[in-house]
C-alpha cells in the first residue's frame, strides 16, 4: 500500500513477495516491484517464491535502496504499458515528458551515494539482472573513468598496477595515439 | 584494508565489463594499460562485441577535401563539418601542400566498424578508422574493372575476395544470365547475409532480392514485399526491413517477420503531407537508418535532395545535404581482427587519422 494513487485496486489485488536481505530481514513488495529484476521474474515464473526470497548477496541496506529504485520505475513500466494500448497521442505525450523529467530527478538524486554504495548497487543490480538500474550506476563510473589517463583511474580507485614495465610499454606502444 | 572498502577491486568481472563497455573508444584502450585484470576485461572477445553493440550507428559523409567524417543521423543531419568533429580517416595521398598526388581515393564500403577504401585503381584497403589500423585486400589478378568490395568480402561478377585468403576465389555463378548489363548496387548486410534487392541484373525481370549468405557462401533469390518494384532494404530494430513509396502519398515500411518463408508485413505506413520534389518517380535507391527511429531515403535521379523519415514523429521531409553523403553507417568497434596482424603492408600509401 506503500504506493498509494491511481494503482492502488490493481496493488491490492497483487500478489506480494518477500525479499530477504544477507542480514536476514525481510522486505514486502508487489510482484510489479519485484519483477524488474529478471533474476526474481524468473524464480517467480518457475513458481519457487513461496516463503520468501532470500537474497544472500545483497544486505538490507542496498536492498533498500533497490527496492526504492524499483518501486519507481515499476510505476513508470505500468505507466508505458497503458500507453501502447490505448495509443493516444499528443495529450499523453505531454503527461509522459513531465513523468520522464520527475524520473529523472529521481535517477540523480539516487545516485548521490558514497563510492562503496554505488559499488554495492552495481554488484546488486547485475546479480539481481536490473537493466535500468545497472545502466544508471555503471554509466556513473564510467563518467568518472572518461578521459582519464592510466594514472589517474588507479589513483581514482586505489588499483595496484601489476603488469610489469614491459606489458605495460608494449599496451601503450600498441595504440600510441591513445596515450597522447 | 581500505583497498576492499570502496575499492573498484571489489567489482566481480561482468560488472567491471559493464562499467567499461560505456566509454568511448579511446577510454577502452586506455584502461587496458591499468592493470592485468582491466587489461584482460578490455581485450576480451565477450567485451568488444558488447561495447561495438552499444556504439551508435552514424553515417559517413565524404567532405570536400576529401577526408572521410562519420556524423549523427538526426532528425536534422545536417553534417556540420565543423573543425574535427566525426572526423575519422584521410586515405588520400597528399602532396606536402595537402593536394592530391594521384586519382585521389574512394569510400567503397563500411561493416562492422570497418571501412573498404580504394586508393589508387585495384588498391583496396579495409581500416579500422578507430583503432587505426589497415590492411591490403587482396589483389584480383585476373580482371581489374570495376569491382564492388565489401567488407570482407567483395563480388564481381562472381568473384568473392575474403581477407582469409591470399587470392580471390571463384564461386559458382549468381543466379543470373546477364552479368554485366547492369551494375551491383552496394548491398545491405544483416546477420551475416548480403541483399541486394533494387539494382543488380535481372533484378527487374526476375522481381527477386538477391541474397549471398557469407558463411554457406551460397546465392539465394528471395521474395520482395508484395507489390513493390522499388525498396531498399535497411536494418531496423534488428529487423531486415524495406521502405517502399506507395504512389506518392504514402512511404510504406516492411518487415521481414520470418527470413526462411520469406514472410514480407507491412510495419509502419507513413502518410506524406506535402509533396515531395524528389518523388517524381515514386523510386527508391537507397535507405539507412539510425536503427531504430530515422531513416534517410535516396532517390535514382535526384542526388542532393534525400526524404528523412521520422517514425517518432511519422513524418517524412525533404531535405537537402550539404556535403556529400555516402549513404554508408558506421558504428565504431574495437574488435580485433586477425588480418591486422604484422606484418603489414608498407607499400600502402599512409592514411591519416585524427591527430
Amino acid at each position: 500500500m506503500a504506493s498509494a494513487g491511481s494503482g492502488d485496486e490493481k496493488a491490492a489485488a497483487a500478489a506480494m513477495i518477500t525479499l530477504i536481505s544477507s542480514d536476514n530481514e525481510k522486505f514486502e513488495v508487489t510482484e510489479a516491484t519485484a519483477t524488474l529484476s529478471q533474476t526474481i521474474r524468473h524464480m517467480i515464473e518457475d513458481g519457487c517464491t513461496d516463503g520468501g526470497v532470500p537474497l544472500p548477496n545483497v544486505t538490507s541496506k542496498i536492498l533498500a535502496r533497490v527496492i526504492e529504485y524499483c518501486k519507481k520505475h515499476a510505476t513508470a513500466a505500468a505507466g508505458e504499458e497503458g500507453s501502447s494500448s490505448s495509443f493516444s497521442d499528443a495529450a499523453f505525450l505531454e503527461v509522459d515528458r513531465a513523468f520522464l523529467e520527475e524520473l529523472e530527478e529521481f535517477d540523480d538524486a539516487f545516485l548521490e551515494v558514497d563510492r562503496a554504495t554505488l559499488f554495492d548497487l552495481i554488484l546488486a543490480a547485475n546479480y539481481l539482472d536490473i537493466k535500468g538500474l545497472l545502466n544508471l550506476t555503471c554509466q556513473k563510473v564510467a563518467d568518472s573513468v572518461k578521459g582519464k589517463t592510466p594514472e589517474q583511474i588507479r589513483e581514482m580507485y586505489n588499483i595496484v598496477n601489476d603488469l610489469t614495465p614491459e606489458e605495460e610499454a608494449e599496451i601503450r606502444r600498441e595504440t600510441q595515439w591513445a596515450f597522447e | 584494508m581500505e583497498t576492499t572498502l570502496g575499492s573498484i577491486g571489489a567489482l566481480c568481472e561482468d560488472a567491471l565489463l559493464e562499467i567499461l563497455a560505456r566509454l568511448p573508444s579511446k577510454s577502452v584502450l586506455r584502461c587496458r594499460a591499468v592493470c592485468k585484470s582491466w587489461r584482460r576485461i578490455a581485450t576480451g572477445r565477450s567485451f568488444l562485441a558488447a561495447h561495438a553493440a552499444r556504439q551508435p550507428r552514424q553515417m559517413l559523409v565524404i567532405t570536400r577535401s576529401g577526408t572521410v567524417r562519420a556524423v549523427p543521423l538526426s532528425p536534422d543531419p545536417t553534417p556540420t563539418v565543423d573543425g574535427r568533429r566525426g572526423y575519422l580517416c584521410d586515405p588520400i595521398k597528399r602532396d606536402k601542400r595537402g593536394r592530391y598526388t594521384s586519382g585521389g581515393g574512394s569510400l567503397l564500403a563500411s561493416l562492422d566498424g570497418l571501412l573498404v577504401l580504394q586508393q589508387s585503381p585495384g588498391n583496396f584497403v579495409v581500416c579500422n578508422p578507430i583503432t587505426r589500423q589497415w590492411s591490403r585486400l587482396p589483389q584480383d589478378s585476373e580482371s581489374d574493372s570495376d569491382r564492388e568490395p565489401k567488407q570482407y568480402y567483395y563480388t564481381n561478377d562472381y568473384y568473392i575476395t575474403s581477407t582469409s585468403g591470399a587470392m580471390p576465389r571463384r564461386l559458382g555463378p549468381a543466379p543470373s544470365n546477364h552479368p554485366m548489363d547492369k551494375g551491383y548496387e552496394y548491398p545491405v548486410a544483416w546477420h551475416e547475409i548480403l541483399h541486394w534487392c533494387s539494382s543488380r541484373p535481372e533484378a527487374t525481370s526476375s522481381g527477386k532480392i538477391l541474397a549471398f549468405h557469407t558463411v554457406t557462401e551460397t546465392f539465394r533469390l528471395m521474395a520482395r514485399p508484395p507489390g513493390t518494384t522499388s525498396a531498399a532494404l535497411l536494418e531496423l530494430d534488428g529487423a531486415l526491413c524495406a521502405v517502399a513509396f506507395e504512389g506518392t502519398t504514402s512511404l510504406n515500411i516492411w518487415i521481414l517477420r520470418d527470413y526462411e518463408s520469406e514472410r514480407w508485413m507491412l510495419r509502419d505506413q507513413v502518410v506524406v503531407a506535402q509533396p515531395l520534389k524528389s518523388l517524381s518517380h515514386g523510386l527508391v535507391s537507397v535507405a539507412i537508418s539510425d536503427g531504430a527511429d530515422v531513416i534517410l531515403i535516396r532517390h535514382p535521379y535526384v542526388s542532393r535532395l534525400v526524404n528523412l523519415c521520422d517514425l517518432k514523429e511519422k513524418k517524412v521531409r525533404e531535405i537537402e545535404l550539404v556535403s556529400f553523403p555516402r549513404f554508408l553507417a558506421f558504428s565504431e568497434s574495437l574488435v580485433s581482427h586477425a588480418f591486422f596482424e604484422p606484418p603489414w603492408c608498407f607499400e600502402l600509401g599512409p592514411i591519416k587519422f585524427c591527430d
